[in-house]
């Protein structure tokens, strides 16, 4: 709540004040009730969240609660706004913010906060270098106050006025997409047992976790994608991102390894904290291998830090605390070289193969590339399709990008047949073309 | 008329697409398809095509084809199975052809079955023609088709009734019939006839035995309700599924919209209990509807020769809820014992016997002033008759009921003559408090105080005569016989304690003899104000929540007799009392107390102060833990207005000086002239705001000012305001979701509202969770209690001591520890954290105040509630009551005091040791399969204590009970089929039997182990969390 103190009638300070300060003299307060940032901080504060609706399963009894809960919110709003239109609140909180204004002063310092002391004293050190024993104002908000953070300083006394909020590592916000890719579902060439497991395992229990608790079970956690390079794993990851209004994070595996010691299990942790706070939220980490390999006995100090922050992804996916609605999803091309304990069941629930396409789909897949290109009539996909070569989605991106320049190069307006032919040849050459063919086998 | 050219027509997915764009789109999904499915679309369109067949024999086989096309896919929970995705462009040709074309038939039905489950994705949601088609089609049972149509039938069942009885209100109304017959416009407009009720109420007798069936009792029940015919519901349940039936029903009870629908719902409940043989549930249920001839029939349904266990059961049960029936129904002395609580003394001992607590504790045991700074002065240095009294009142509140303590039983230290005047009237009645519960043993003690010589020691003991029979019922009945004669003393000190008394010891009884002895006193025109008052009090508690037309009457006919003195008189009881005992008189009635609010209105008048209050306060005891989100918003809107401004913004020429008079409101007197600067400016600031933003609610304001003046209105409406507060914490105390989500908007109350509201806030708050302290209400109260507004603080402290009481909880005792020393230059203050230190730690932590009980908050126990709104109406002024002389009114919480116990006894009614799980109670209502009811819970060993929001379970099969929940009282009985370790062993080495159960032997001896750990937690930080 909160507000109690601020919201007491404007006026001067009541007799009774200076009998407090009185005693305040001869009484040390008792030690600091709490120090820095241990309350709970995932979404809004406690008082103002809405209570849990019981029932998940929709009947009647989870409506009337919902409805209750509406009816409330319904008056609350009537009782503001009926209040706003008698004293509109800027105005208040104007009053409120010159008055914080004119003890903060101008201009500020900026120090660290070295430790808190009580509940209004704390040692802070300026930038020049000597500490500080000084009164931390009653409105900065305690809570957010921790060894160590930023704090405003009083340009004479030193006070603590305020705090410099640096609250997630800027690494995790970059992750978060707040533009929605641009491919859906639709975008995805068959893959369809796939899709419906993705659904099944990420998306439904984020919409429809009712569906789970009829039936008594927990939704899976967490999802690995697997499958040969080029088989559609962060397509898919993206159709994801595209069609869920939860938020999503994304990470590279590899952005995980950091230059400092202890570096990299930090970013996993807040990683994770602001999956929390941003619930429901899908964290996608792609190339999961980078980090997630088998441990060994190693001298490296570089490749124990590397098994450390496996160590605190294996924890963050099925630790001590549970995660609520975070769910994972970690693409790899190399599921075997994963350590089996990343992958149990619990941490990983499911795991989902990406195979090469089949007929069926590599019509689906050619179809859907071709789609915007015009074709020459002579154009038969169907002899691509039903090859025997080892064509992944890429392949077949690659093949009709290829056919397409080189129509381009010869400044024809259509893709002619042996367009494709060729560009097959150039791709499935270059794609062979660390091993050279027939040479090993 | 299907002639050969409309077939290619209907052929093609005839949706809204223009023809030319239909060729591509017909393409496009068509490349997407795997084989499989284009081959089943392709079949399915045959099909359509061969049901618009002229030959029946061949559309009778394409339907079938469809319908074992329909059943035979497997949906998938994320899509549309692919038949039906197939049949959706058939589906208005279909329709159309069934409507125009069709001849009736088996067929016919045929295809209606199939256009009904189309209908599911495709239909027309207005018309519910998945309904009216279903009803059209074959009487199948609707389950054939899978749960989902089964789900969405019984959905527009819902709306179908809902329109049907919409229609056939109309109809009275109009007179004129409804249309049955089938309209049938263009294909596309195309409505079915609505189902009647009497089809509907056949279906619905179909789908409610497969959802009960198949777990989907809740959906059953809510199909049920929908129909208005929930009665149908007792026959559909048996032991399997009576439970998760009646817990829905239960649960359903606290949100329908009204009271009647809310009292049929529990009436299935109870009748489904009745049923399966469950009769002490049943006779919860019927408690909570206060239906005293079910009560009786559940009651005498138990046999005394085969079920004497479970008669047993239900005697405790309705001693808990403070029913005593009468001599005719139960005759049996050992029952009525178990009926009218005379055991309750014996047991709380037993119970503070086996946690080691029994070893009285003197208040500076609560105090602690050792853990304070010793570098600070003293505190209970300096022996004030304040603080005499504070530790008088921790004495009691601490030592109750144990029967012992160090200052009243110790003669040497005479303690109460340490007491001055009214304090000596307290101090003797704490004796009352001590006592509590043992009126035989009481009585006794108490006997040597009646024939003092000081007035002040005879009236407290008489009152705590009075107090030391709450709740239990003497069939000698003592309290009457000894205080009706000093009812009518000349000294109003005696007078009181008589009355008060009397008020204690038969609250909630209706007893006719207390109406007898006391009305007089209250009808007395030369009684003073303050008799009156208690007098009413008295007669409201008696009558509590009785509804008694007559004693409404006279209580009214004193309201508008007495109305005068309000405006002049500075009593502080009288707007307090007069207004609660009428208030009382309906608590929970809800509508009936409707047209007492008329009355009010015609016989005291509408502005006066005492009308208005009186008419808050009616509503707020009327409708006291409903939920009635209507009066929250009545409520609300009382607390939104600003008098004070109002009122300085009206006349301006006088803002200033009438602000300095206007900011002390009566009902709290306690202003000082700190707060009139404070409304003072803020009235001058609203003037100020008032000429740009124009102030929109000030008609009535001025409207009234111009008759009365207007520190009159000011006055009425902060009383006004003061009691709506209150009255919001009451109507939504009654269910969690309103008591949380009203903690929200006390918050804005807070922030908005006028120093009256910010006053009672906090003591709202204690309200919403009395003996349940949650953290969260901590920290804010906590904030509360340094508040510069005295008042608020004051209220805060008195609210910390109420959320914890009975709890020891150490946080709270932490906070008020350090409060003592920061008041400790403010003696009214330094009262009240004493007084909240003593509530803390009330019964020395074996203690609960919360009116609710029985598994969460299912029941509430009136007499509870009155003790409480009693002491909390009276903190509304604590100037007059607490810190005055009425501080006595502070022993009415006694009434709430119940042992937070599970005591276990045998038929017998002799302690039996077994052991029980306690932990945190779930809430399971609507869960699939059978999931914990409580969690992280731990073994002990009878009795135990129970915290708030806690459940026990058996943890053994050696006993049985039939009790509803593990609470307070419950009678044990032995399993026939228990086999203990030693029989056990035997069976092995016969190894005749094979012995059922070895792990439960296991796990009980297990906890038999851990048993004695209860002990030592003692009740001190029970939960403490």
């Amino acid at each position: 709540m909160g507000n109690g103190q601020s919201g007491m009638p404007p006026g001067g300070p009541p007799g009774d004040n200076q009998q407090d300060k009185k005693k305040k003299k001869y009484e040390p307060p008792p030690g600091p009730t709490r120090v820095g940032r241990k309350k709970k901080r995932r979404g809004p504060e406690v008082a103002a969240k809405l209570p849990n609706i019981t029932p998940t399963a929709k009947c009647r009894l989870r409506m009337l609660k919902l409805e209750r809960v509406k009816d409330y919110l319904l008056m609350e709003e009537e009782f503001v706004t009926n209040q706003e239109r008698y004293k509109p609140r800027e105005e208040r909180t104007e009053e409120d913010r010159s008055k914080v204004e004119d003890i903060r002063g101008t201009p500020m310092g900026v120090g660290t906060l070295e430790e808190i002391i009580d509940d209004d004293h704390a040692i802070v050190s300026s930038a020049v270098g000597p500490e500080y024993y000084v009164y931390i104002t009653s409105f900065v908000d305690k809570d957010q106050l921790e060894p160590g953070s930023s704090v405003l300083l009083h340009q004479k006394v030193l006070s603590v006025v305020g705090m410099l909020a640096d609250d997630a590592d800027p690494m995790v916000s970059v992750m978060k997409v707040d533009k929605a890719p641009l491919e859906s579902y639709a975008d995805i060439g068959g893959l369809e047992d796939q899709i419906q497991e993705i659904k099944e395992a990420v998306e439904l229990p984020l919409t429809h976790p009712e569906l789970y608790e009829d039936m008594g079970i927990k939704p899976p956690k967490g999802v690995i994608l697997y499958g040969e390079p080029g088989t559609g794993k962060t397509l898919l990851a993206k159709a994801v991102a595209n069609s869920t209004s939860a938020s999503f994070l994304r990470v590279v595996g590899s952005e995980l390894i950091q230059k400092y010691l202890g570096d990299g299990p930090k970013l996993v942790r807040e990683l994770f904290r602001v999956a929390e706070d941003m619930a429901p939220s899908i964290v996608f980490i792609d190339e999961i291998d980078a980090v997630g390999t088998k441990r060994y006995d190693t001298t490296s100090s570089g490749e124990r830090e590397i098994q450390r922050t496996m160590l605190e992804l294996l924890n963050q996916l099925d630790g001590f605390d549970s995660r609520g609605d975070v769910k994972v999803l970690l693409a790899t091309n190399r599921i075997e070289t994963l350590d089996p304990a990343l992958l149990r069941p619990g941490r990983i629930d499911r795991k989902i193969e990406f195979p090469l396409p089949d007929e069926k789909t590599k019509r689906r897949i050619f179809t859907i590339h071709t789609g915007r290109m015009t074709l020459a009539q002579d154009v038969k996909l169907e002899e691509f399709v039903m090859s025997k070569d080892d064509l992944s989605g890429a392949d077949i991106k690659a093949i009709c990008t290829e056919a397409g320049l080189m129509a381009l190069r010869e400044r024809r307006m259509k893709v002619m047949h042996a367009d494709f032919r060729k560009a097959r040849e150039n791709v499935l050459y270059k794609k062979n073309q660390g091993v050279p063919e027939g040479l090993y086998l | 008329m299907p002639t050969p050219d409309d077939k290619p027509k209907a052929d093609p997915p005839s949706g809204p697409a223009p023809p030319g764009k239909k060729g591509k789109a017909e393409e496009d999904p068509d490349a997407e398809l795997s084989e499989e499915d284009r081959a089943l679309k392709e079949r399915l369109q045959l099909m359509v095509l061969r049901t618009m067949d002229h030959d029946e024999g061949v559309q009778k086989l394409a339907l079938e084809t469809i319908r074992s096309e329909i059943r035979s896919a497997t949906s998938s929970m994320t899509s549309v199975p692919k038949p039906l995705k197939f049949l959706r462009p058939h589906f208005g040709p279909l329709r159309k052809y069934y409507s125009n074309d069709l001849k009736d038939g088996p067929n016919k039905v045929f295809l209606a079955d199939i256009l009904s489950v189309l209908a599911m994705t495709m239909g027309d949601e207005d018309n519910c023609e998945s309904l009216r088609f279903k009803l059209r089609g074959s009487k199948d049972p609707p389950h054939l088709w899978g749960h989902e149509y089964v789900r969405h039938l019984a959905g527009e069942i819902a709306t179908e009734f809902r329109t049907l009885t919409d229609i056939l209100d109309e109809m009275q109304v109009d007179g004129e019939p409804a249309p049955s017959t089938e309209t049938d416009g263009d294909a596309d407009k195309f409505i079915l006839a609505p189902a009647t009720i009497d089809e509907i109420h056949a279906l619905v007798s179909e789908i409610v035995p497969f959802l009960i069936s198949s777990n989907a009792e809740p959906e059953a029940v809510d199909l049920l309700m929908e129909v208005e015919s929930l009665n149908k519901l007792v026959v559909h349940t048996d032991e399997h599924n009576y439970s998760r039936v009646c817990l829905y029903l239960k649960s359903c009870s606290d949100y329908v919209t009204d009271q009647d629908e809310a009292g049929e719902v529990l009436k299935v409940a109870s009748e489904i209990y009745e049923k399966v043989g469950k009769r002490p549930e049943a006779m919860e249920v019927a408690i909570r509807r206060g239906d005293l001839d079910v009560i009786k029939r559940i009651y005498t349904g138990a046999s005394k020769d085969s079920d004497y266990h479970v008669r047993l059961q239900l005697a405790f049960d309705l001693g808990r809820a403070g029913i005593l029936l009468d001599e005719d129904v139960e005759d049996d002395d050992d029952l009525r014992t178990a009926m009218s609580n005379i055991k309750l003394s014996e047991q709380f001992l037993h119970l503070a016997k086996d946690l080691d607590v029994l070893e009285p504790k003197v208040p500076e045991d609560i105090y602690k002033t050792h853990l304070l700074d010793s570098r600070l002065p003293s505190v209970a240095a300096n022996e004030s008759a304040r603080t005499n009294l504070a530790s008088t009142f921790v004495n009691a509140f601490v030592n109750m009921g144990f029967g012992k303590d160090k200052l009243m039983m110790d003669s040497s230290i005479r303690w109460i003559y340490k007491n001055k005047e009214h304090g000596i009237m307290s101090a003797t009645a704490s004796l009352g408090m001590i006592m509590l519960w043992d009126v035989d043993g009481g009585l006794a003690d108490v006997d040597k105080y009646m024939h003092a010589k000081q007035d002040y020691v005879r009236a407290g003991s008489l009152l705590s005569i009075g107090i030391l029979s709450a709740n239990v019922r003497h069939e000698m009945d003592p309290a009457l016989g000894l205080l009706s004669d000093d009812v009518t003393s000349a000294i109003p000190s005696i007078r009181h304690g008589a009355i008060a008394g009397l008020a204690m010891a038969y609250a909630g009884t209706n007893k006719q003899k207390v109406k007898e002895v006391v009305l007089p006193v209250l009808m007395d025109p030369k009684m003073p104000e303050d008799t009156a008052s208690i007098a009413a009090l008295a007669l409201g508690l008696v009558y509590i929540g009785s509804g008694d037309e007559d004693l409404s009457m006279e209580l009214l006919q004193v309201l508008s007799d007495r109305k005068e003195s309000y405006d002049t008189s500075k009593e502080p009881l009288l707007p307090i009392f007069l207004p609660l005992a009428l208030g009382f008189l309906y608590l929970g009635r809800q509508e009936a107390a409707e047209i007492v609010v008329e009355l009010i209105k015609a016989m005291v008048g509408e502005e006066s102060l005492i009308g208005r209050v009186t008419s808050v306060t009616l509503q707020a005891c009327a409708y006291c833990s409903s939920g009635n989100v209507e009066k929250v918003q009545k409520f609300l809107g009382i607390c939104g207005e600003h008098p004070a401004n109002d009122i300085n913004n009206d006349d301006e020429v006088d803002a200033n000086g009438q602000g300095q008079g206007n900011g002390n409101p009566d009902v709290s007197t306690g202003a000082n002239g700190s707060r009139s600067d404070a409304s003072n400016q803020a009235g001058s600031e609203a003037e100020a705001a008032g000429d740009s933003v124009g102030v929109s609610n000030d008609d009535d304001g001025s409207d009234t000012s111009r008759t009365m003046s207007s520190e009159e209105t000011l006055r009425i409406a902060t009383a006004e305001q003061a009691v709506a507060v209150l009255g919001l914490a009451m109507v939504s105390m009654g269910e969690e979701l309103g008591a949380e989500m009203l903690i929200r908007t006390f918050d804005h109350l807070l922030q908005y509202g006028d120093p009256v509201i910010r006053r009672v806030v906090p003591l709202a708050i204690g309200l919403l969770s009395v003996s349940n302290p949650k953290i969260t209400l901590m920290d804010l109260l906590s904030k509360f209690t340094h508040d510069s507004d005295m008042d608020v603080a004051q209220s805060a402290i008195f609210a910390l001591g109420l959320i914890g009481a009975g709890t020891n909880n150490s946080r709270i005792a932490g906070i008020l520890r350090q409060l003592s020393v920061y008041y400790s230059k403010e003696p009214s203050s330094l009262f009240l954290v004493r007084i909240a230190q003593g509530v803390l730690h009330a019964g020395k932590g074996l203690v609960t105040m919360s009116p609710f009980y029985g598994d969460g908050r299912f029941l509430e126990s009136k007499t509870a509630l009155g003790g409480i709104l009693t002491v909390l109406f009276s903190c509304l002024d604590m100037k007059g009551t607490v810190f005055g002389k009425n501080h006595f009114l502070l022993y009415f919480l006694a009434l709430a005091t119940k042992p937070r116990m599970v005591f276990t006894v045998d038929e017998k009614m002799e302690f039996k040791e077994t052991n029980v799980r306690v932990g945190q109670a779930v809430d399971t209502v609507g869960q699939a399969g059978r999931p914990k009811s409580i969690t992280g819970f731990q073994t002990h060993t009878t009795p135990v204590l129970l915290a708030a929001g806690e459940r026990g379970e058996m943890a053994t099969e050696q006993f049985l009970t039939s009790a509803a929940s593990l609470e307070g009282v419950v009678v044990l009985r032995k399993n026939p089929e228990w086999v203990d370790e030693s029989g056990l062993a035997e069976a092995a080495a016969a190894m005749t039997k094979p012995v059922d159960t070895p792990m439960d032997i296991g796990s009980s001896s297990g906890a038999g182990a851990s048993g004695p750990a209860s002990t030592d937690p003692a009740p001190a930080n029970a939960k403490a969390s």
